[in-house]
């Protein structure tokens, strides 16, 4: 066994992973800037950019079923030593990209929310450690940690949810078209990169027990996903509007603002910064650990933890880069597009790939 | 030559930067000894031959006694028996003393290396080498007394005992009686076997075993029984004759309960094994005793139901006992230093217990007892965190109230955990949180305290734990009374003299109260020390920082095991619950052992276990 043996994860572990990836975003500016741009129909955009990933999902497993060997192996077997040196570079890009400006975000609403008076870089270096301690304690913890708080995250959530229902206006929902249903079927086709995180169960499944875990894993994580996003949704734009709720920079934030049940019972926001910071530090801690994991994988390296330091220092220099929260809102734009490339080319290429081989050996066992 | 200001100036500023020797002596200080000072890295060589003399002194011997030897049968062969067999006989007496001196390193180089003296058939050479080991006669404690058993021809014994650890009514009734008034004195003894003739016929004791190795013989003499040695025989006889004195069965100390077995293990660990098998009436359960310390020998019984627990696990703690290498364990507690999983956590990886009849639950849900001769504890392994926050008479109790009580122990738990931090972080970072009347209050009353609240926390938690060590050390009843008093004073003058905000002696208080909530101390106590570090987190970044501590503290626990087991199954990772977990079920809804021990039969009950429900009953019904 070498020594980044990455444990053994159930469908649990596999849920916590890819919902711990795919819905801190839920918490940022990004679903604000989509509600103003395709208004109502939202959820047509968020249905689709979930099932295509899956499909994804899905094309990878039948391709680590047909090749044995690790993402490496694979990809190497199937598109040569340059493609497939190409193809983990972009992955590990993207996952590094991905925690890099998930935690500048989540920094920066840190700052405003919490710590005005804090320096945004002490705050990142901060959530930087954390997110090291978390992956250097390995994925299996992480996992189950996220599997152990989530459910108590989201009971928080439902409650805020319930909570402002006083400020419901459902006329808000009116036109449900929103600014037009092939906008909406554009966008979701385009950002895909929201649910990018799910191709980590493809990456990390010989940890798991086997195909049919991988596939619940995704199935459960990605149907959550999708309807808490949606009821999220639906929820913001019946207590803000389309055109109030796309200008608010913190959706959740600001619906949390508003609960007021009496007078020990308001200003509840500062609670829910626990929720946030939770789901933020497993989305930087998980993204940080894929790509570490990829390197290890792509060097042949025999351990994972003494690269954390240094994956931590790097995500954490990235983050400092951006000039402001607009920059880094613009890139964060630009990641969600081009990792897009990560959910239709590469899996497309090897899914033709192994279909290729597989048909060749057909022939060749025939033939013999 | 005078000195000019340049080098006064040197030579002052050379006295301030640069080292200089002291006029004065050295100040006395304890120095370590030689041993100490090894480097413990590197391969050491035997204890015995760590000194070169000892190790000439051996060469010297061996050497003289093969001139002996060599001399020996020169003189036989030449039948020269005159001048030249007195010289012999001179220089084997000298040869005799000689060895005396050197059995003791040889002894000590024996038990360095693992080498294990066999009984002698020589029964002087037996007690010379009971003598070398108890170091008699310095030692009083271990007594020899040689008797001759009537016989043809009579056999010369020795019986060596423990005064006080073996009861001299039982020796001299079961040992010392039956052989020296045997029955019939003209049976030749020698012409069959020997050992077994007495232990069959002679002696009437519940255990008497035959051994050949001085270790045994040591294990027997040490734990209080009777050994016999015979002339003439590389064998010997331990006879259970145990009857020291000892505390009986006594009520629990630290884990009272209202309902439940009112019975406590003591040090004695027989005692102990008894009072489980007591309440275990099952021939499934197997008690295995493995000896440990180098220096004092002390019994480790292991304890499990041979067709439930998981075959590996009782390998694994087997392997794990045998694997240690220490002078003395005296406590269960020390034991579990050497055993467990990750010994320098903070959180308990085994139930440590004084109850029977806990010990005798787990063992029936598959797990495995440890027990240490002296201890009155008894560590069950392996554990989930949520087996530390269950409760002695949790099913002597009505199902809904019990669940209540574990609730709050749970928010006691996390009050104990969480609540001076988060007061901590609501108070200075996040005021909006708070109801505007109570932020007014806190602030007209923090308003003459001349501290920050860190420090004010800081110095409450410092007076309870001085309160709460100062009542543990103070002897009977006044312990508690004096913990009470000093808090009420502590607490009331602290908040008069201004030091502290009324608010504040809330705080610690009822963090205080929240962390006796919790029924493991131990884990009462590794949260009390997390409680500090929750603290500083909060002072650093307010609820951010309490989020990421929370976040890592969590995953710390999942990433640990105890033996092998997710130290937070059955949650994470997730398995079938037995039904207990942070809840509980009524026992007969019991139906599975908790998976995660993996037991060999993981059903404990029919899906029905109340099949009575199913029967018609024969008395009369309401219809």
């Amino acid at each position: 066994m070498k020594t980044y043996h990455i444990g053994k994860l159930g469908t649990a572990e596999g849920i916590a992973l890819v919902f711990g990836l795919t819905v801190p975003r839920l918490f940022l500016s990004a679903l604000a800037e989509i509600v103003g741009a395709y208004g109502q129909i939202l959820w047509l955009s968020m249905l689709i950019y979930t099932a295509i990933p899956l499909l994804a999902l899905f094309m990878m497993i039948y391709v680590r079923k047909s090749v044995s060997g690790d993402i490496f192996t694979v990809c190497q077997q199937l598109v040569g030593k340059i493609g497939a040196w190409f193809i983990m570079v972009t992955y590990i890009g993207m996952f590094f990209a991905n925690s890099a400006l998930i935690l500048r975000q989540f920094a920066e609403y840190t700052l405003i929310t919490a710590l005005p008076r804090v320096d945004f870089q002490l705050v990142i270096i901060w959530y930087a450690i954390t997110a090291g301690i978390l992956c250097y304690l390995g994925i299996e913890a992480l996992c189950r940690t996220g599997y152990i708080m989530i459910p108590f995250l989201i009971i928080g959530i439902i409650v805020v949810f319930i909570l402002v229902s006083p400020f419901y206006v459902v006329y808000n929902l009116a036109p449900w078209q929103g600014n037009g249903i092939m906008l909406a079927i554009q966008t979701g086709i385009r950002d895909v990169g929201f649910n990018l995180g799910l191709l980590s169960l493809a990456f990390l499944s010989s940890a798991f027990q086997n195909t049919k875990t991988v596939k619940a894993a995704a199935i459960y994580a990605l149907g959550s996903v999708l309807t808490l996003r949606i009821v999220f949704l639906f929820s913001y734009i019946m207590v803000f509007g389309v055109n109030a709720g796309g200008e608010k920079a913190m959706p959740f934030f600001e619906m949390t603002r508003l609960v007021y049940l009496n007078s020990y019972i308001q200003h509840i926001e500062s609670l829910f910064i626990v929720a946030w910071v939770i789901f933020g530090i497993l989305a930087i801690a998980g993204s940080l650990y894929i790509g570490l994991y990829l390197i290890v994988v792509l060097l042949k390296l025999p351990a994972l933890r003494p690269i954390v330091v240094l994956g931590v220092s790097i995500v954490a220099l990235i983050a400092m880069l951006p000039p402001d929260i607009a920059y880094t809102i613009k890139v964060d734009k630009l990641l969600i597009t081009f990792t897009a490339v990560g959910i239709y080319i590469f899996p497309g290429i090897l899914f033709l790939m192994a279909l290729v081989k597989r048909k060749r050996r057909k022939k060749t066992c025939t033939s013999s | 030559m005078g000195k000019n200001a340049i080098n006064k100036v040197f030579t002052s500023m050379k006295r301030m930067f640069v080292y200089q020797p002291s006029d004065q002596p050295a100040p006395f200080v304890l120095r370590e000894t030689k041993d100490d000072k090894k480097d413990f890295t590197q391969e050491l060589p035997p204890l015995a031959l760590t000194s070169v003399q000892q190790f000439e002194t051996m060469l010297r011997y061996a050497k003289r006694l093969e001139i002996f030897i060599e001399k020996a049968i020169e003189v036989l062969r030449n039948g020269q028996f005159g001048d030249k067999a007195e010289e012999l006989k001179i220089e084997y007496a000298a040869l005799v003393k000689q060895q005396g001196a050197i059995s003791a390193i040889l002894l000590s180089y024996n038990s360095s290396e693992g080498v294990e003296p066999a009984i002698s058939t020589s029964l002087e050479e037996n007690q010379k080498v009971i003598e070398d080991i108890y170091n008699l006669p310095l030692n009083k404690d271990v007594v020899i007394r040689k008797l001759t058993i009537p016989g043809q021809p009579a056999v010369k014994a020795m019986l060596v005992f423990t005064d006080g650890l073996a009861d001299k009514k039982i020796v001299n009734m079961t040992v010392l009686q039956p052989l020296m008034m045997m029955r019939n004195a003209r049976e030749e003894l020698y012409s069959a076997d020997l050992v077994s003739i007495i232990i069959e016929e002679y002696l009437p004791s519940g255990q008497a075993s035959r051994v050949s190795r001085f270790q045994e013989v040591q294990q027997g003499i040490n734990t209080g029984d009777a050994v016999l040695f015979f002339d003439g025989i590389g064998e010997a006889v331990t006879v259970e004759t145990k009857g020291f004195e000892h505390r009986g069965v006594d009520r629990p100390a630290t884990e009272q309960s209202i309902r439940g077995s009112q019975n406590a293990f003591s040090e004695v660990l027989r005692v102990n094994t008894a009072l489980i098998r007591s309440m275990l009436h099952s021939s499934d359960l197997v008690t295995e005793m493995i000896p440990i310390g180098k220096r004092g020998h002390s019994n480790c019984a292991v304890m499990y139901l041979q067709s439930v627990a998981n075959r590996e696990l009782v390998a694994e703690v087997r392997r794990r006992i045998k694997g240690i290498n220490t002078d003395l364990i005296i406590d269960s507690g020390v034991l579990e230093h050497f055993i467990t999983d990750s010994p320098k956590s903070p959180f308990p990886q085994s139930l440590s217990t004084e109850r029977p009849d806990r010990v005798v639950v787990h063992l029936v849900e598959g797990r495995v007892a440890l027990l240490v001769d002296g201890s009155p504890f008894a560590h069950v392994v392996p554990v989930s965190l949520f087996t530390l926050m269950h409760s002695a008479d949790d099913f002597a109790l009505n199902l809904y109230y019990t669940n209540f009580l574990r609730i709050v122990r749970w928010i006691g738990a996390f009050l104990s955990m969480f609540l001076p931090a988060f007061y901590l972080a609501i108070s200075t970072f996040h005021q909006e949180a708070i109801p505007t009347e109570l932020l007014l209050s806190i602030t007209a009353a923090r308003g003459q305290v001349p501290f920050p609240t860190i420090v004010e926390i800081l110095l409450l938690e410092g007076a309870f734990e001085l309160v709460r060590e100062g009542g543990l050390r103070v002897p009977g009843v006044l312990g508690s009374t004096i913990g009470i008093v000093g808090a009420l004073i502590l607490g009331q003058a602290a908040v008069a003299a201004k030091i502290v905000s009324p608010i504040m002696v809330i705080v610690i208080a009822v963090t205080g109260l929240a962390s006796y909530s919790i029924p493991d101390y131990r884990l009462a106590s590794s949260l009390r020390l997390i409680r500090f570090i929750f603290v500083f987190l909060s002072m650093s970044m307010g609820l951010v920082g309490m989020a990421c501590g929370f976040f890592v503290l969590t995953a710390i626990l999942c990433s640990m095991k105890s033996f092998g087991m997710p130290y937070m199954a059955p949650i994470a990772p997730k398995t079938t619950p037995g039904g207990d977990v942070i809840l509980r079920k009524t026992a007969y809804m019991q139906q599975r052992r908790p998976d995660e021990l993996n037991t060999q039969d993981a059903i404990r009950q029919d899906d029905v276990s109340r099949s009575w429900t199913e029967k018609t009953p024969t008395g009369g019904d309401d219809s």
